[in-house]
């Protein structure tokens, strides 16, 4: 299972949950990230609900130009 | 991860003055040093010198002073400069502190999510409802 979170210009960000996970444990990963994050003192002010993909949900898509940092 | 492979998508945000805190005078003047060192940036015959005082930076270019506190910069123009020069440099730093807002707080994400392991880091351009977008991408695998 793979978690990728986007961080956007302006404190924006998009999780993604991906792999052999249903939508009811990849909304329970989601949540277990957030709950980090807010434990590490980002406190994050709004939260979207998890939505399925396959639904249709509005995201960012990845363009060219991706450099990778070791 | 290609889109077509999540199996949920999550949207989230801080903010803005949560992320403006993350530019503390400590975090914000060697990026203005740096920017302020690269060839262009300052004009002919213009020096500039970068102080801390308390819980601001006040920057010196020439006679023009500028200040950053909280992520915003402002100026107070002296003798020998222009309202133009004081604008222009305004702008640029305000510019810069955006990226480095943005960079600060994906370092701030990614060493949240290192308790779940190694945390993977890309730059990235992405699509975001039609705009391009710098992003970074950090991934975790379990």
């Amino acid at each position: 299972m793979e978690v990728k979170v986007i961080v956007l210009p302006g404190g924006k960000l998009q999780i993604f949950v991906d792999g052999q996970v249903s939508f009811e444990q990849a909304t329970q990963i989601t949540k277990t990230v957030l709950a980090q994050l807010n434990a590490a003192g980002i406190e994050i002010s709004e939260v979207g609900p998890v939505e399925q993909h396959k639904d249709g949900a509005e995201h960012v898509h990845i363009a060219g130009n991706v450099h990778v940092q070791q | 991860m290609p889109c077509n492979l999540a199996v949920s998508i999550t949207k989230a945000a801080v903010t803005e003055e949560r992320l403006l805190a993350l530019l503390t005078p400590e975090a914000v003047q060697p990026v203005v040093e740096a920017y302020l060192r690269q060839p262009g940036v300052l004009k002919p015959g213009e020096s500039f010198n970068v102080n801390r005082q308390g819980n601001r930076l006040m920057i010196m270019v020439g006679s023009l002073r500028l200040f950053i506190e909280r992520g915003r910069v402002s100026t107070y123009a002296t003798q020998g400069y222009n309202d133009v020069r004081g604008e222009e440099l305004v702008s640029a730093l305000s510019n810069l502190l955006a990226l480095a807002a943005d960079a600060l707080f994906a370092q701030q994400v990614k060493a949240a999510l290192a308790p779940f392991g190694k945390v993977a880091q890309q730059q990235v351009m992405v699509d975001n409802g039609g705009v391009t977008q710098a992003a970074t991408v950090l991934t975790l695998k379990f």
